[in-house]
């Protein structure tokens, strides 16, 4: 890209910024996921214990299970057992966290590109200098980088919750390389997989929901991973969440080559007039 | 007739097909630089599929030209883009925006130098100072076209195309895009409006195209007139009763009709007038008034689009 197809890039991208701050509803859906996400397993860390006046550590299987996480999260091994349930729990949410970002990228870059032609505003874009590629960078950055704010902003929500509502040790596991790979890569990369498939869909969708509603698909192999992460039988190391990574930044790679290509100008204004 | 060295637009049997609709057959006109063409055409004859494909926003199917010296179907449209101007039929404004940033994001896509400053200059050529922080959503028609119109021209564009520029309009609006287009004309930009009100395109264009997925015809007013409009008439008064003169009528005229006092005349040519007024008086006639009709650009217009119906 030239400095001035950048400049270009820049331009849109701050267009994208203030039309998300004249209306914030449409982060509705992810905050919500966040919310999710972050109260559930601090819902049973504090709440659990609470309600039946035991702590976690007091349920033999339930450590038993804590301690079989000890393979991928070492420092599980040597916390005391209230705190290694805790720390298995908040292992175990993790990645629904990268649910959060999945569905912001998907809710904003849809609405944004179907809000484009809904209101007739991208004749007028695409009869300037901006190419196609441009204008597609330009949509799934602004998502991208929004989504990753909330990813990170719920990241660090369970970390301070975790330094405030469980034991000494149990932050810690959150800082873990395992931990680290699964938020600060395999969540923004599985995120650009569902921005350029969102780009993808919406260029030929009539409206937002109906590409929206293909989200589930990105979604799905993602709540495999929680279900196998619940039931153990997928439990991703280090190593295997950094490969799984580098094989969806490939594969977003060859969905934004196809993005291009499928982003028809001549069928985008024709169909919709 | 523009020159095709100095031509802004310069295409040549251009056609659009649509799977098996064809929008647009054969179209080969040029445009000289500060010329106003307007296209009257009825609805789906293909004038926003023409507009589209100058602006390089869709490849022809076949044919072709060059806009303001860049290709038609070339392999950069951006350099196209740069150099022509395009009014939508709607605006297109980002609603929840305000108009500066409406305004400055396009100045930014097009690469201004000074963005900000271009902006203030193109807002106040076409009446929005002051409305800089209004929320597009709010501003009447007449505002959200303006804004629309700044848009296109922050660039100066060489050709401007305007689809349906004054559609719904309030008249004071309606002039005042009507002005904006004759004072871009003294800039030497030419512009190519597409319209369905026959007074405007009259009133602002040097020359008139008649499209009907072919471009039926392209002259100046008077020359599409005189070409193509149903020939000239006149309406004679006469002291007593019209019919009485018939026989000296007819024999000058295409066709007579009388009613009461009054002869109506269709003309061979429209300098047929005094002729027929010899004659008449010639045979004894008293006249008491002669009113020429002059054929109007609307005859000439319907008589365009409904050959070959």
């Amino acid at each position: 890209m030239t400095d001035t197809g950048a400049a270009r890039v820049d331009a849109l991208m701050r267009k994208e910024a203030a039309e998300l701050r004249a209306a914030p509803g449409v982060l509705l859906t992810p905050l919500l996921m966040l919310l999710t996400a972050v109260a559930l397993p601090f819902g049973i860390i504090v709440g659990v214990p609470a309600w039946s006046g035991e702590a976690l550590g007091s349920a033999d299987d339930l450590v038993d299970l804590a301690r079989e996480l000890a393979p991928a999260v070492p420092a599980l091994a040597h916390l005391p057992a209230d705190a290694a349930v805790q720390a298995f729990v908040l292992q175990q949410f993790l990645p629904l966290l990268i649910l959060v970002p999945v569905i912001g990228a998907m809710t904003l870059v849809t609405t944004s590109v179907v809000g484009e032609k809904q209101a007739r505003s991208l004749e007028p874009l695409l009869v300037t200098p901006l190419t196609t590629a441009e204008l597609l960078a330009a949509k799934t950055g602004a998502a991208l980088l929004v989504s990753l704010a909330l990813l990170a902003s719920g990241f660090l929500t369970l970390l301070a919750g975790a330094a405030a509502f469980t034991g000494a040790g149990v932050a810690g596991t959150l800082l873990t390389a395992r931990s680290l790979a699964l938020v600060a890569a395999l969540a923004p990369a599985t995120a650009a997989v569902a921005l350029v498939l969102g780009v993808i869909v919406s260029s030929r969708a009539g409206d937002a929901r109906s590409a929206q509603q293909f989200g589930a698909i990105v979604a799905l192999p993602v709540v495999g991973l929680f279900i196998g992460q619940l039931d153990g039988t997928l439990l991703l190391s280090t190593g295997g969440l950094i490969t799984v990574t580098a094989f969806l930044w490939l594969l977003v790679g060859v969905l934004a080559w196809v993005a291009v290509r499928v982003f028809d100008r001549e069928r985008i204004l024709t169909r919709w007039t | 007739m523009t020159t095709s060295a100095a031509a802004v637009v310069d295409v040549d049997q251009l056609s659009k097909r649509f799977g098996a609709r064809v929008a647009v057959d054969g179209v080969s006109f040029t445009m000289a630089p500060g010329e106003v063409v307007a296209l009257l055409g009825p609805n789906g004859a293909g004038k926003t599929t023409t507009l589209r494909l100058l602006a390089g926003l869709i490849a022809p199917s076949s044919g072709r030209g060059t806009v303001a010296g860049a290709p038609l179907s070339g392999a950069a449209p951006q350099i196209l883009h740069a150099r022509v101007g395009l009014l939508t039929e709607t605006p297109g404004l980002w609603d929840r925006l305000t108009v500066w940033m409406n305004l400055v994001t396009h100045a930014r896509l097009h690469g201004l130098p000074d963005p900000a400053a271009r902006v203030r200059d193109v807002m106040a050529m076409v009446g929005l100072e002051g409305r800089e922080d209004d929320v597009a959503a709010v501003l009447s028609k007449g505002f959200r076209q303006r804004v629309a119109l700044a848009r296109a021209l922050l660039h100066a564009p060489r050709l401007l195309l305007l689809d349906e520029p004054t559609s719904g309009l309030d008249p004071e609006a309606a002039g005042d895009v009507r002005r904006l287009i004759t004072a871009l004309r003294a800039d030497g930009t030419a512009v190519l409006v597409c319209t369905h009100n026959l007074g405007e395109a009259e009133a602002l264009a040097d020359r008139i195209g008649v499209l009907s997925t072919t471009l039926r015809a392209l002259d100046t007013p008077d020359g599409l007139r005189r070409r193509f409009a149903a020939a000239a008439r006149v309406a004679i008064t006469v002291a007593g009763p019209a019919a009485t003169w018939l026989p000296a009528a007819r024999a000058c005229c295409r066709d007579v009709t009388a009613e009461g006092a009054c002869l109506t005349c269709t003309l061979a040519a429209p300098d047929d007038v005094p002729e027929v007024v010899a004659a008449l008086v010639a045979a004894g006639a008293r006249l008491t008034a002669v009113v020429p009709e002059a054929p109007s650009l609307e005859a000439a217009y319907l008589a365009l689009v409904r050959r070959d119906d």
